[in-house]
Order: C-alpha cells, then sequence, then structure tokens
C-alpha cells in the first residue's frame, strides 16, 4: 500500500511557514547568473560524498474545492461546511486502495473528485476529503481530528458502528445492499491528533453515479479490545466499539456522486452453473476497479425457490480477466479468503433468491483492454 | 536532465524554486536557527555550483535532484557543527537547565499563529535527528527506509527517532493544555 498524501495539518502548517523570501531566493538565483563571481566569494569547503538516492515521487498535495453540486449541509447538530483543509487528491485516493502506475494516471483523475466537506460533532471533526468510485463502487477518504487537540492512540484501528452506517439514494436507505467492503486507518500527523480513514463501499445492484446520497456515520471508536477480528461476531464487535468509543456523532455528508462513469456494461442473460446450481446473470459490468454482477438464482421444478443452503456454493465463484494481449488476471479464486475486498451477498425471498457478487482488481485496469470476463465456466466476450 | 517542463536556461531557476525551502527547513531542523539555517542554505547552493559548474544538469532525475540536496544539506549543517566559531562550550556543572526560547527570527509565526508557534516550542525539544526525521517523513512522506539513505543511520534507528519524536509531541503538547 502506498502512503497516502497528507493533508495539510497544523504540523504542515507550520513548516510551510519556514520558507526563503522572495528576495532572498532572487539572490540565490543571481549566483548562477555568474557562478565564477559566486565562487569566488566564498571560502571553499571539502567537496560533498554522497550516494544519491532514487525515488519515485507520487504524491501530490492540493487545495480542495467544494463542487458546485456537494454542498448540502445536513446533519444533527452540526453543518457541514467547506473546509479549507488540504485533503487526499482522489487519484491518489485510488492509487492507495488499487494501485496505480503511470498510464493510468489519467483514468484514475476522471474516477473521482474533491469534495472538502466538514462536520463536527461531539467533539471530532469528519471532513470527507475526496471520493472515487465506479458505477457500483465508491471509495471515501476522510480525515478524522479531535476537536481538544488530543491524539488517537497510537496504531488505532477504528471503526463506525455499522448499524448507523447508511447510504441513501432518493431517500430510500440502499444500506441493506451496500457492503463496506474495506477500511483503513492511518495517522497522519506526528501528535497523532489527525488520522486519515479510507472505505470502499460497494452497491452491486443499485448504480449509484449521477445520484445525490447522504453518508451517515454513528458512534466512532477503537477496536483494540478485539484480539481476532472478525466482523460477523457482531457481540464481540459492539462490545469493543462501547468500550473504545471516542464520540457517537454523528457525522452526515450529502453529495453529488458525479464523477465520471468509467464503468462498461457487458452483455447479461447468460446462465451460470456451479454445482449443479444454475444462475441467470441480470447485470454485469466492468471498470477500472473490478468486475460487478448480480444475479438471479434458478430452482427446478421440485424446488423452484431457493433458499440459502442452495446457493452457498456461489460464495466460491471464480472470476478473472483475458487482456486483449492474452494476459491473464485472477480476480478471484476459489475460496479466496486472501482478497479480503472480494464481496458476495446472496439474498432470498418468497419470490426466490438473487446474488451479487463484485471481484476487485488488485491494480486498476483500463476497462478497454479486456477481451473477456470469465465467471465460473462462463465465459462473455467483452469486444 | 532538467525535467522537461525546465528548459537549459531556466534550470537555476527551478532548482532555486523547488528546492531552496527544502534545503532552509532540514538545516533549520539541524541547526535551530534561522539565521545559521539561510547561511546553511546559501552554502549548499555554492556547493551546487562548485560541484557542477561544468555539468548544467547532473541529475538523473527529479527524485535524483531532491535526494542530493537533502544530503548536501544534512552534510553542510554537520560541517557547520564543527566549524571553529561554533565550538563555545562550557563545563557542565556550570551549564544550569537548558532554556528554550523560540528563535527570535521567527517573528511571523509568534505574532500570527500561536498554535504555529505551539509546535514549533514542541519541535524544538526533540534532539535534531528526531526532528529532521519527524520532518522528512512526515512533510516529505520519506519512508524510513528512504530516510535511512538520507540520513546516514539505520532503519532502525529512524524508526527510533520516529517513535520518540511522537511520544513526545504527545506528553509536550498534553503538557502545555494543563
Amino acid at each position: 500500500m502506498t502512503k497516502p498524501d497528507t493533508p495539510a495539518t497544523p504540523y504542515h502548517q507550520a513548516i510551510d511557514a519556514i520558507c526563503l523570501s522572495k528576495a532572498e531566493k532572487d539572490g540565490l538565483k543571481s549566483m548562477f547568473a555568474d557562478p565564477q563571481a559566486a565562487l569566488l566569494s566564498q571560502t571553499p569547503r571539502k567537496d560533498e560524498t554522497f550516494a544519491p538516492r532514487l525515488r519515485t515521487v507520487s504524491r501530490r498535495r492540493f487545495a480542495s474545492a467544494l463542487a458546485a453540486a456537494a454542498a448540502l449541509a445536513l446533519g444533527a447538530g452540526s453543518l457541514a461546511v467547506a473546509s479549507n483543509i488540504t485533503g487526499l487528491h482522489p487519484t491518489d485516493l485510488v492509487r492507495q486502495f488499487f494501485g496505480t502506475d503511470d498510464a493510468f494516471e489519467e483514468t484514475a483523475e476522471t474516477m473521482g473528485k474533491s469534495v472538502g466537506l466538514s462536520v463536527t460533532s461531539d467533539g471530532i471533526t469528519m471532513t470527507l476529503d475526496s471520493i472515487a468510485g465506479d458505477e457500483h463502487n465508491l471509495l471515501c477518504a476522510f480525515t478524522l481530528e479531535r476537536v481538544d487537540d488530543k491524539p488517537f492512540e497510537d496504531g488505532l484501528d477504528g471503526a463506525f458502528d455499522p448499524k448507523a452506517l447508511e447510504l441513501n439514494i432518493h431517500g430510500f436507505s440502499i444500506s441493506h445492499e451496500l457492503q463496506l467492503v474495506d477500511r483503513q486507518f492511518e495517522a497522519i500527523d506526528p501528535t497523532g491528533r489527525a488520522v486519515q480513514y479510507l472505505c470502499l463501499w460497494s452497491s452491486p445492484e443499485q448504480a449509484i453515479i449521477g445520484e445525490t446520497v447522504t453518508l451517515y456515520f454513528q458512534n466512532f471508536g477503537s477496536l483494540r479490545q478485539i484480539t481476532a477480528w472478525n466482523e460477523e461476531e457482531s457481540s464481540a464487535f459492539d462490545s469493543a466499539l462501547e468500550a473504545g468509543l471516542y464520540a457517537q456523532g454523528p457525522w452526515e455528508f450529502e453529495l453529488a456522486l458525479d464523477y465520471e462513469n468509467t464503468t462498461r456494461q457487458l452483455p447479461a442473460g447468460q446462465s451460470v452453473t456451479v454445482d449443479d446450481m444454475v444462475a441467470v446473470i441480470d447485470a454485469l459490468s466492468i471498470s477500472p476497479l473490478g468486475v460487478t454482477c448480480s444475479f438471479t438464482f434458478i430452482g427446478t421444478e421440485e424446488h423452484p425457490y431457493l433458499d440459502h443452503s442452495d446457493t452457498d456454493a456461489f460464495f466460491d465463484l471464480t472470476v478473472s480477466l483475458t487482456m486483449h494481449d492474452g494476459g491473464q488476471v485472477e480476480l478471484r479464486g476459489k475460496n479466496d479468503a486472501a482478497n479480503l475486498r472480494s464481496s458476495a451477498s446472496i439474498m432470498s425471498s418468497s419470490t426466490g433468491a438473487t446474488g451479487t457478487l463484485y471481484a476487485p482488481t488488485r491494480q486498476i485496469i483500463d476497462p478497454n483492454d479486456v477481451a473477456a470476463v470469465t465467471i465460473g465456466e462462463l465465459v462473455v466476450s467483452a469486444i | 536532465m532538467p525535467p522537461t517542463h525546465v528548459s537549459q536556461e531556466s534550470y537555476a531557476d527551478y532548482l532555486v524554486d523547488a528546492y531552496s525551502d527544502l534545503v532552509l527547513r532540514v538545516c533549520y531542523n539541524h541547526l535551530e536557527s534561522m539565521h545559521d539555517a539561510r547561511d546553511a542554505c546559501q552554502t549548499v547552493f555554492f556547493k551546487y555550483l562548485r560541484k557542477f559548474a561544468d555539468d548544467p544538469t547532473p541529475f538523473v532525475d527529479t527524485n535524483h535532484e531532491k535526494a542530493w540536496f537533502i544530503r548536501c544539506a544534512i552534510n553542510t549543517c554537520t560541517d557547520m557543527h564543527r566549524d571553529a566559531w561554533r565550538r563555545s562550550t562550557i563545563p557542565l556543572d556550570n551549564a544550569g537547565e537548558p532554556q528554550f526560547a523560540l528563535d527570535p527570527q521567527l517573528p511571523s509565526v509568534l505574532e500570527s499563529n500561536e498554535e504555529h508557534a505551539r509546535i514549533y516550542r514542541a519541535l524544538h525539544k526533540l534532539s535534531a535527528n528526531q526532528r529532521q526525521a519527524v520532518y522528512l517523513h512526515y512533510y516529505e512522506e520519506y519512508s524510513v527506509k528512504e530516510i535511512a539513505k538520507l540520513t546516514g543511520e539505520t532503519p532502525n534507528t529512524v524508526s527510533q527517532h520516529l517513535s520518540r519524536a511522537r511520544a513526545k509531541l504527545r506528553g509536550i503538547l498534553e503538557g502545555e493544555q494543563r
């Protein structure tokens, strides 16, 4: 994981104040106009012996600008206001999660936008620095700062109450299908007073680009009391969060997801089979961030409607890409516990069972370079 | 070669604009005096002139450039510590407690921003090596390994500098709030 671009904390701002004046810089520049005269005026010192170190400079800092469609002030007890904080650039946000190389810098640029909205509630200021994503997946970069200037604990492993996490579209919550795929916390200030929170949400069934969404957070705390982290053990999680609670909040943000849509829709309607269980693909898409798919499970004459036990095999569905140059990229292997960001869900109702799948890339790709997507045994041409 | 957007004629201007503040800050971390840091900064650029007067584009790329200026600044400060005019010593039993005073050549900090002044006071209670590690890691965003290469220390030593600096900064900041 590459280091994030750091926002302008008070430390950074203090260091910014140490600088030469324009006159002093002009004086240095004048030395180069007449090097011999400049050198004659100096006492010789010993030559430097030095082994230069090469390093790729990839970070940028920028002044965030409030997008015109993004600034609606909501939030219980606090307003989301434009912030002067210099935050994580969308390109660096994408790089943080997915990695990029220079070839895809331009793609990463179009996939997000700077936001710069701040909400202060219950002693913590939460700033939404930038967002990036595709039609179904949303990356968010936040900065959390304590108003009392006290530090967060070293090596903070923080979390918000998952029950309160919401993403609303048209006033309706899609949280029931929204999945928090990944989260990261990292200290960004040597005093420990500011942490960066990055999160990846997946909405396989509901397209989110072009929508105005509300992000809602509550109960922010440390999970230090959990020794073996398992998000499915909700009781252990709740107890740990309560024990390590920093603030209840809430923090609420409303913004438009109006970044460029880099998602390609692929042909749908094919059948995919796993262990004699058949599902029909309702929608299939590919973006720089991976493959997103939704299914409807097909029953049999004896069992026209399915429950979870019939569909569990789909959690092991493999996904891979065939590129135009012949290369193969595995996105999701069988029993792919190592790819923690890959998410799948199955919902059953009286009318049947549906499923969704998100197989992320390990490094962003150009969807136009993909020749075919293979899901299980099914190969779907992307040409 | 200079960056593609920089012409040969303006390369010198580019170097000053790109690295003079960086050099000043590295030197200030070491020397704790703005007067000395300005002097050291000028010395670094003189060293550049002396070394590369006949080779106007000595660097492979901007990473190479930046690393050279940081390393040269650190070496320059080390030299200055050894210079005769700084060898003023007093017996330890006469030294008393060190009295910290914010550099009087940073009046803009004191006048305009108490928060910055507080941070400077906190930073100046670190050792020079700790302060340098914090700056290179949190401001210039170098990794521990990269900082070790630049400063000539081991990665473990750099990690210790950062760890102790973080502990000191928190303790100092909390103490000032009581």
